[in-house]
């Protein structure tokens, strides 16, 4: 029997695998990692391991491991890692023994963090998956995130082999101001040139709300304040759908996003910059880029 | 700004537009009506039946058709080709019935401490409860779509009440079960959500149960009975 026991648990933390993909048509969003190349990058460190992990926010996680030798990897971000009060790499790649204290600490760089063992964490299979969706309180732990004192049993089981020739994720945006590339969303044509433009003028931040649901942005310019309030339809939502809010408040959606909803979407991110969206900490700057469906398929 | 996407099919102009890089929504209409949102319904089953080994998954909204694709399993062009091809040969002019179903009762009370604006909504409609709750459930009701929340449903076409508005402010905390109203539909939740819509009663349906499978009992294109067990007001 192997187990964690949770010392310290930063807000949001939760249990995730690959995303329940068949939950839309129940009205469930998909969850899974806010960062799937980092928590893909915990596998490909392994080479085997199993198919759900740990995805801890950016003040980090600590717990105690008591069972007999299991690998454990992590990556995601740049968090301070030390073992038994020793400072190891990170991403790491590393053996637990019965005893060990993990401390994860937050680092220069990223808002999320994995950690996935060679056995798989023991809760029910929901739909398919044992992702956390915390909007909806389904899977994971009773549907909710990690808490101090929490016990986490580790089972062994069915193993995934890690893909051949993954590209590791970045540990750090290269730009001060990110770049984020986009589609024109579902109510582009509806807002018109002008709101479509208005997009790319001026710069954005990351606010301070950002959780797995959506991630707020701060806009200086107040430029959707005074958008005509459009009576929409409710309509289907996709993760990265960049909606605006009733006061003009930008929000890009995430993985535990509503399935349906009735504020308009200017843009949709696309897939390849949903992750780097994921891991950029309030006050970061960023701009939006206009790019072609064939090109994002491309980056694929 | 790109060029929208027109396919040029026989009948109404059906859309289709690309959802970020990885979906397709078919939309059959803007405005919401019976016959559109049953194509949208008919054709989202047509889609899973003819494409589900190529694509990621599909749903239907209120009026369009969510295609989930891998563009590494199709390409956009292919799934797109493929999507144009089976609308071609979708009938978007003639009047459609609802699909087969014999009609789920559903339990209703109305107004009381669970339903806090039954009566501000029979005032806003200057309706009597009593007539408001016979017009609430003369008609067999389609299961518009499933959306917002886990098992929330939405049923009409309420056709007299389509402008009936949404509230102001947004309530929270309103429990599974409960009997929502706007825009000529009523709702039922089946987690607790926050909402702008009025809340007017409360039903014995609970419409999702994840260890269930599937989780929902009603999804879109069942129909719908509203039974009042009891009327609470004055």
């Amino acid at each position: 029997m192997a187990k964690l026991t949770l010392q310290r648990v930063s807000p949001h933390s939760t249990v995730q695998d690959a995303g329940r993909t068949n939950g839309l048509q129940y009205g469930l969003s998909a969850s899974g990692p806010m960062d799937r190349p980092a928590f893909d990058q915990c596998l490909t460190l392994l080479g085997e391991a199993a198919a759900t992990g740990l995805e801890f926010t950016f003040l980090g996680l600590s717990f105690t491991y008591e069972g007999p030798a299991m690998a454990m990897a992590g990556a995601g971000g740049e968090f301070l890692l030390s073992i038994n009060g020793a400072a190891q790499n990170w991403p790491v790649k590393t053996e637990l023994h019965d005893g060990d204290k993990v401390d994860i600490q937050t680092g220069p760089n990223g808002m999320y963090g994995y950690v996935r063992f060679a056995a798989d964490i023991d809760v029910p299979l929901l739909l398919g998956s044992k992702s956390t969706n915390l909007a909806a309180q389904i899977g994971g732990l009773s549907g909710r995130a990690l808490a101090i004192g929490d016990e986490i049993s580790l089972k062994q089981g069915a193993v995934l082999t890690a893909a051949q020739h993954v590209k590791d994720p970045p540990l750090q945006e290269p730009d001060p101001v990110v770049t984020l590339r986009v589609l024109p969303g579902l109510h582009a044509d509806l807002l018109g040139p002008n709101i479509w433009h208005n997009l790319f003028e001026h710069e954005f931040q990351i606010s301070a709300s950002t959780d797995r649901m959506g991630v707020r942005l701060v806009d200086a310019h107040d430029r959707f304040a005074s958008m005509e309030k459009l009576n929409l339809i409710s309509d289907a939502v996709v993760p990265g759908d960049v909606q605006i809010l009733g006061d003009g408040t930008p929000v890009i959606l995430m993985r535990d996003h509503q399935p349906t909803g009735g504020y308009p979407r200017i843009a949709t991110l696309i897939d390849k910059d949903l992750d780097r969206a994921a891991q950029l900490r309030p006050n970061t700057r960023i701009k939006f880029q206009s790019i072609s469906l064939e090109k994002a398929h491309y980056l694929l | 700004m790109p060029e929208p996407e027109l396919p040029q099919t026989r009948g109404p102009r059906v859309k289709l537009q690309p959802l970020g890089d990885k979906a397709i929504l078919v939309v059959f209409d803007r405005e919401l009506n019976l016959k559109a949102n049953r194509q949208a319904i008919q054709f989202s089953q047509q889609v899973q039946d003819k494409l589900a080994p190529h694509i990621e998954g599909v749903s239907s909204n209120l009026l369009s058709c969510l295609v989930r694709y891998n563009p590494k399993t199709i390409s956009f062009t292919r799934l797109r080709q493929e999507l144009q091809l089976m609308l071609s040969r979708f009938d978007l002019v003639g009047e459609r019935p609802p699909m087969e179903t014999s009609p789920v009762t559903i339990n209703v009370h109305y107004g009381g401490e669970q339903g806090p604006d039954f009566e501000s909504v029979c005032a806003q409609l200057e309706t009597s409860p009593n007539d408001f709750v016979a017009t609430h459930t003369a008609s067999v009701l389609d299961v518009l779509a499933l959306g917002f929340s886990p098992g929330f449903i939405y049923l009409g076409l309420h056709e007299c009440w389509r402008e009936f508005p949404r509230r102001t402010a947004l309530k929270e905390n309103i429990p599974a079960g409960s009997v929502l109203f706007a825009a000529g539909q009523t709702a039922i939740t089946a987690v607790p959500i926050r909402t702008g819509w009025s809340v007017i009663g409360h039903c014995d349906l609970l419409n999702f149960d994840v260890s269930r499978d599937p989780p929902v009992k009603l999804r879109p294109g069942h129909n719908v009975k509203l039974n009042a067990v009891e009327v609470t007001h004055g």
